[in-house]
């Protein structure tokens, strides 16, 4: 019996991984159709033969564990976070074939890395040719940024005809936890529903910024979808080499900067503030933790400019400085400076203070990375706690509180939990640094790189080139990986395969004595 | 969810005051850079 739950246990997780492939695998018919509509033959075929591929993977995997789905086995929290964690695995891979196919790519690892970058909403690039890429695959890049920020699981829980058993437990395996409704069918569909109003408004906006600056109407138009994908997800990709400096336009880095901070907040807030809970904003936790940490990293960074005399005029010094530092601190990476002019004009203070703002990152439960407002939150009021507990009688108790859409006591674990998490970005950004010294780069730069990669950021010193050592690049897939499913469900996934492999030793052990 | 008009506001709020703190920032640069 327990053997045969076992059993289940895996064909569980296929299933449900196959589920998600599928369904992700089902959107390349977007791009399939404006390479017909651009009349992009090759691009066409590229993605009808990714398509067929993983759609192929997903049915099979789906028809292996349907016996568990049939039979109504539960799903365990174990293999909720399996799920999450190994369906994004098998993503990167399936949806990284077009990349390559397409020629713009140096190897599949490129290829893997540009897709983890885009899930992660990340934003760092390995693809060659930007300028030069077709719309079909254009409209791939950043359809997988606006995929990834909602998540590849939310996106597939979206399309249930009915509520399954276990589907809250793949949701909070993608680093996600808020509850919008009281069932996940229709909290991932609000989370959509949110998204794809903001799709169609700022898609508009900048539609109309774009023709304004004189570009064409069709143009304008492709340019205003890359741009809100990638400013909505705080991704980072942009249809051409030159990311937002680009446009050379002030309205256009302005309408950008409301959409990124936008979406790094909680869909929970959104959803309160839609719902007429307008005082959320203000009492909110993370708001108050975001506006404040991004007002002094503004403030600092642009003193800082101001006394080494980079950037002449208020203008310059608001495009260049308070842009970068809330795409750094949203975690979404447009840059409006050239990579190497973070190492060569910013100065060691500058780059530090871009560090930690891309390290704290944007709220929990968004689009944004790092290890968020929040839990910076929640640690801070922890620190206030444990210094009013001693300032007060030892026999009074008093019940602490913080605010994040209801008050929630503020209590020894949630800090506890909250820190784990911090060590454990701290861990991975400390190890990210460490190799790139290792392979010759400067301090600065491998902390600044390492710090994008391990927040999703995006933004670059320059370190992430195809000419970077495979070792890094392969650090950087999983420091993107880990730093947006936030560990939990690839460590799980991780001791469910160690498990296995233990149990498979055991037993041949026990058969040849 | 909420109605319509509700979810209307919201949006309006929400584009609003991430436009006004933008506008803020703004001055806050041209103070420092003055």
């Amino acid at each position: 019996m327990k053997k045969k739950k076992e059993t289940y246990g895996m064909q569980i997780i296929t299933y449900y991984t196959g589920y998600i492939i599928f369904i992700v695998s089902l959107l390349m018919i977007i791009p399939i159709l404006s390479s017909l509509v651009f009349m992009e033959w090759n691009t066409m075929l590229d993605f009808i033969i990714s398509w067929s591929i993983a759609t192929m993977v997903g049915l099979l995997m789906m028809i292996y564990g349907i016996k568990a789905k049939k039979s109504g086995a539960n799903m365990q929290w174990k293999h909720g976070f399996s799920i999450a964690a190994f369906a994004w695995i098998l993503l990167t891979m399936l949806c990284a074939i077009p990349y390559r196919l397409s020629g713009h790519t140096k190897s599949l690892l490129d290829a893997c890395f540009d897709v983890m970058s885009g899930f992660t909403t990340t934003g760092l690039v390995l693809t060659q040719d930007l300028d030069h890429i077709s719309v079909g695959l254009n409209m791939w890049r950043h359809m997988l940024t606006f995929i990834g920020g909602q998540g590849m699981v939310v996106l597939a829980l979206t399309f249930l005809t009915k509520e399954i058993g276990g589907a809250y437990k793949m949701y909070v395996g993608e680093g996600k936890d808020i509850e919008l409704r009281p069932n996940i069918k229709g909290t991932t569909r609000h989370i959509w529903k949110i998204s794809l109003v903001y799709l169609i408004i700022g898609t508009t906006i900048l539609w109309i910024a774009g023709m304004m600056i004189g570009m064409q109407p069709i143009t304008a138009l492709l340019h205003a979808l890359y741009m809100f994908e990638s400013s909505w997800s705080t991704g980072g990709f942009a249809p051409n080499s030159q990311n937002i400096m680009y446009y050379h336009s002030v309205l256009y880095e302005s309408i950008t900067m409301v959409i990124f901070i936008l979406g790094s907040l909680n869909f929970g807030l959104h959803y309160a503030i839609w719902q007429g809970k307008r005082k959320e904003i203000v009492k909110n936790i993370e708001t108050q933790s975001f506006f404040v940490t991004s007002f002094i990293a503004c403030v600092l960074a642009l003193a800082g400019l101001a006394k080494l005399n980079v950037y002449p005029d208020a203008v310059a010094g608001f495009r260049r400085v308070v842009f970068n530092v809330i795409s750094a601190h949203t975690t979404t990476g447009l840059g409006s400076i050239y990579a190497r002019q973070f190492a060569l004009e910013w100065g060691d203070f500058g780059i530090l203070i871009m560090i930690l703002v891309m390290l704290i990152g944007g709220s929990a439960c968004s689009t944004a990375g790092g290890f968020k407002g929040l839990r910076v939150g929640i640690v801070c009021k922890g620190i206030v706690m444990d210094v009013k507990k001693l300032l007060t009688s030892e026999k009074s108790i008093k019940v602490y509180k913080y605010h994040h859409i209801k008050d929630r006591v503020l209590d020894d674990n949630v800090i506890k939990s909250a820190a784990t998490i911090i060590c454990c970005y701290m861990v991975l950004f400390t190890i990210g640094t460490l190799l790139g010294t290792y392979y010759g780069y400067s301090f600065a730069d491998s902390a600044f790189e390492s710090a994008s990669v391990t927040g999703n950021v995006g933004l670059s010193i320059g370190v992430t080139s195809i000419s970077m050592p495979s070792a890094m690049k392969v650090y950087y897939i999983i420091a993107m990986y880990l730093g947006r499913l936030e560990f939990l469900s690839v460590f799980a996934f991780i001791g469910l395969i160690a498990g296995g492999i233990k149990k498979v030793c055991v037993k041949s052990l026990r058969h040849s004595s | 969810m909420a109605d319509r008009k509700s979810e209307i506001k919201g949006i309006l709020l929400e584009l609003g005051l991430t436009s006004f703190y933008i506008g803020l920032t703004f001055l806050i640069t041209l103070l420092i850079m003055w």
